[in-house]
């Protein structure tokens, strides 16, 4: 877990913010190459529909499912717990907005 | 009947009104204007309601004849009954024609039956005449028609009589019509006609594989399970580590990942570079100022936007380092290539004096009658940071035939110079030496390994040794390995006169022996057991030099034995173990490693400090010294009186035996002066005399050999090296019966036998050998002799 914080770290491109203002990675499966563009879809959707949570699920399910392949999982949240099975290379779990985590896994 | 009909027979209701004819004869009977006639019923007229008034009611219209009695029954007489007599039609077909005409609604239906293509009239009637015409046009067009026409006939020919002639046309007909059909299609005859007689239908059915079925399941992508809580102070934390793990990062990124240590060193090495100097003092000022930044508080939006410079400042900076990194990787990738260049150089400038160091041979030489010959002088190696520094002295390397160590330091105690230096130099760059290696004190003497030419044997002033190990392919000595002596007592308390390698011990070690002023010789290994584990030299002393006089009694009434002051050090080159010392007193010892408290013998040689020592590389028994007592002798070890005996008249600072010759041996004197003794062809005069540098400014303080090539190295106090060549005379080498030069054993054996020769005439002047015998003379005459004789 730990090796997975350091190596979380070391993955944010973004320039340094103050307290919560950028999308922190926690965790990730995803590929090099399509990882920003995944963090910066998800983090512009949740800043747009920071009210309406569940609509923020629901777009960035349906852009995953378009791009990527069926059957993403999108839980955006500020406390819960979890354990998921899911296809590997496709996993992110996030921070932003300072308070949300946002988890998304492809699975079937 | 009247045509009207009753109006009451339940007819169609209306009355009157709908029956036209009516109307038109009552007009006919002049205008008669009828009134609107009003329907009058017959009393008994059924009554019925209007619904039922205004019901259709069907009429049917049949042929049937009313009149004709159906059931007639006649009596047969063999049944004995009645039978009825069956019903015989009345009618008479006159005319019977298959039409072709079919109800448009049900043209569909009767399609299916009908196996001909229909076509509208219209069309059929265009259709016939294009027949008509491609009948005219082609031959064999009336033929089908006429070809078909007989089978018709033929297959009529069993049909009614009646029906005959309409079905030969019907079967022409559609025959026609098919032919029309075909028209629109292609004009020519070719084609066949679908009719019943002649189209038949063939059908068969390939072969279709049978079906099978196959399934296969690919490996499904492999999945794994992950768990974990997302919470506030979860999240908090994970920001919180983000933003200290950042700066670290973002330097080591910047710095390279092997880069990071290295980069600030690089800093202070790379002297040109101005970022680089600049660079170290600075980034730690600016991580003062992240730090202080990290402390305030990180929620103003100008701050995020100060950091952002801040780290790419630094990412600048670490990009330039990085780039001097690499500039620096690629100067050493191609600092072979430059190496070769300057020498390239080297040779294109100095190629006279290169063309004369392999080919210039002095041809008057052939023609001087006493044998003389001349020096020529080739470069000179000049260091400008060595510019005031005495050369102290110069070492060949025995394997590498151009490569020679020469020390820098100071001869004058009076007003000394306390740093010195040790370059090795190549005669193929005169202009540079390959290697530098500074020492912060004055620099002695120097030999190199007769093996591994990479280590260097430096003796200094202040009685430390070092050894160095020459790396090949790096200019700053700082990388090279440099071993110094790390003890505080075991080592000369006194300037180091002489370093002399002697054989690897028994790990294969390298060792190294140095005398000193102090009178002791120390023998000097490499010792890992040193405390910092680096290793140092460690040194064991081998021998004191004790002189040959009764102790002196200090002033405080202790009576001190005498040391000599070991000035050189010369080691035989057969026997590792005997070696020969050169005192200030001007004494020589002779002493064995083995034990050191005892010497062999003692050779009173000189009257001022021996200069130099050297053994015959040839005859095991003989050696030279010089002193500055104007002489240079020549000794045989078992004599404590010298062979030959050299009176120069000046203060004689070096001399050393020619390797390619018994006999032959160079001295430098210190009015500048460089004189080539051979004693096979004049023992008294040297065969060269010349001068070397110019008098009385500058003092040539070493002169030495090259082990290959017929070159003589020597070294002045103004830290200047001339290498000057020797002419055929001075290398005259032997030859044997054939003419060509003599080689291997035979050249020593040779040498040792001329040596031998000229010693024995030392001794015995009568007895005169055959000069072309190469027998040694006996010992024992020998010893009979100079008992005979006498000692001097």
């Amino acid at each position: 877990m730990a090796d997975a914080e350091t190596e979380a770290k070391k993955d944010d491109g973004e320039g340094e913010k103050k307290f919560g203002q950028y999308p922190l990675i926690r965790m990730t499966d995803l590929p090099n190459e399509t990882k920003p563009e995944i963090v910066e879809m998800i983090s512009a959707t949740v800043e747009r529909n920071s009210m309406d949570l569940q609509n923020a699920c629901k777009l960035i399910k349906e852009h995953m499912d378009k791009t990527y392949g069926s059957s993403w999982n999108v839980i955006i949240g500020e406390a819960f717990g979890f354990e998921v099975s899911y296809l590997k290379r496709h996993l992110l779990y996030m921070f932003t907005l300072g308070t949300l985590g946002v988890l998304v896994w492809k699975c079937g | 009947m009247p045509p009207k009909g009753p109006k009451g027979a339940g007819g169609g209701g209306g009355g009157g009104k709908r029956r036209g004819k009516g109307r038109r004869d009552d007009d006919e009977y002049g205008g008669y204007a009828r009134k609107e006639q009003q329907l009058s019923k017959p009393p008994d007229q059924e009554k019925l309601t209007e619904t039922q008034m205004k019901q259709d009611v069907q009429r049917y219209l049949v042929t049937l004849d009313p009149t004709v009695v159906r059931d007639r029954v006649r009596w047969d007489f063999n049944e004995r009954a009645y039978l009825i007599v069956p019903y015989q039609d009345e009618t008479i077909t006159l005319f019977h024609m298959d039409s072709k005409l079919v109800h448009k609604d049900h043209a569909e239906e009767f399609k299916k039956t009908y196996p001909y293509p229909m076509v509208p009239r219209k069309q059929a009637k265009q259709l016939d005449k294009q027949l008509q015409e491609s009948y005219k046009k082609t031959e064999p067009a009336p033929a089908p028609v006429t070809a078909a026409a007989p089978p018709t006939t033929e297959a009529q020919a069993s049909v009614d009589a009646e029906g005959e002639g309409e079905e030969k046309k019907s079967d022409a007909k559609p025959e026609e019509e098919e032919e029309e059909k075909e028209e629109p299609k292609e004009v020519t005859r070719q084609t066949k006609f679908l009719n019943q007689f002649d189209y038949s239908d063939r059908s068969t059915q390939t072969y279709n594989n049978p079906l099978r079925e196959h399934v296969c399941q690919t490996q499904p992508p492999p999945r794994s399970n992950y768990k974990d809580y997302c919470n506030a102070w979860i999240i908090y934390d994970a920001y919180e580590n983000d933003v200290e793990n950042r700066p670290k990062q973002g330097k080591q990124h910047g710095g390279g990942a092997e880069l990071g240590a290295i980069g600030e060193e690089l800093g202070e090495q790379v002297a040109g570079a101005p970022a680089g100097e600049d660079g170290n003092p600075q980034t730690p000022e600016k991580e003062k100022e992240k730090k202080e930044k990290k402390e305030a508080v990180r929620k103003e939006r100008d701050k995020e936007g100060k950091i952002h410079e801040k780290e790419r400042v630094r990412m600048r900076k670490a990009s330039v380092l990085e780039g001097q990194a690499a500039q620096e990787a690629a100067l050493n990738k191609s600092a072979e290539g430059l190496k070769i260049l300057e020498r390239l150089v080297m040779q294109n400038v100095h190629h006279e004096v290169l063309f004369d160091f392999k080919y210039y041979e002095d041809a008057s030489d052939e023609f001087r009658e006493t044998g003389e010959g001349t020096i020529l002088p080739l470069w000179k190696f000049a260091y400008d940071r060595a510019k005031r520094l005495h050369v102290t002295g110069i070492s060949w390397s025995q394997s590498e035939p151009d490569m020679f160590a020469v020390s820098y330091g100071s001869f004058s105690f009076t007003h000394p110079i306390t740093d010195g230096m040790v370059l090795v130099w190549s005669l193929r760059n005169p202009a540079f030496p390959e290697q530098i290696w500074v020492s912060p004190r004055g620099c002695m003497c120097v030999a190199v390994h007769p093996e591994a030419n990479c280590l260097v044997a430096v003796g200094m002033y202040d009685g430390n040794v070092a050894m160095i190990q020459l790396k090949p392919d790096e200019d700053n000595a700082t990388s090279s390995v440099v071993l110094k002596n790390v003890h505080v007592i075991q080592k000369h308390r006194s300037p180091i006169w002489s370093v002399k390698w002697g054989e690897d011990d028994m790990d294969g070690d390298p060792n190294f022996y140095s005398c000193g002023l102090d009178g002791r010789i120390i023998h000097w290994t490499i010792d890992t057991s040193d405390s910092n584990g680096v290793g140092g030299l460690g040194g064991t002393e081998i021998c004191i030099l004790h002189l040959p006089v009764a102790p002196v009694t200090g002033p405080d009434g202790t009576s001190y034995k005498l040391f000599g002051c070991a000035r050189v050090l010369a080691f035989h080159p057969k026997e590792k173990t005997t070696f020969l010392v050169g005192t200030a007193e001007g004494n020589i010892f002779r002493c064995s490693s083995l034990y050191g408290s005892r010497f062999q013998q003692i050779y009173n040689a000189h009257f001022l400090p021996v200069a130099a020592l050297e053994w015959n590389y040839y005859h095991k028994d003989v050696f030279i010294s010089c002193s500055e007592d104007w002489t240079i002798k020549i000794w045989d070890k078992k004599d404590p009186e010298p062979m030959y005996v050299f009176e120069i008249g000046v203060a004689i600072l070096d001399c050393c035996w020619a390797p390619y010759s018994s006999t032959v041996f160079a001295a430098v004197t210190e009015e500048g002066k460089t004189l080539v003794y051979d004693l096979n062809v004049n023992k008294e005069k040297p065969i060269c005399c010349q001068q070397i540098v110019t008098k009385k400014k500058v003092k040539p303080h070493r002169i030495q050999f090259n082990p290959y090539y017929p070159i003589l190295c020597v070294g002045d106090d103004r830290g200047q090296l001339t290498t000057l060549k020797l002419s055929p005379n001075l290398r005259i080498l032997p030859k044997d019966s054939r003419g060509a030069p003599m080689e291997g054993d035979s050249k020593i054996t040779f040498e040792i036998g001329k040596m031998a020769k000229l010693l024995s005439l030392v001794r015995d002047p009568e007895s005169i050998t055959n000069p072309k015998s190469l027998a040694r003379p006996d010992e024992k005459q020998v010893k009979i002799v100079l008992s005979a004789m006498g000692k001097k």
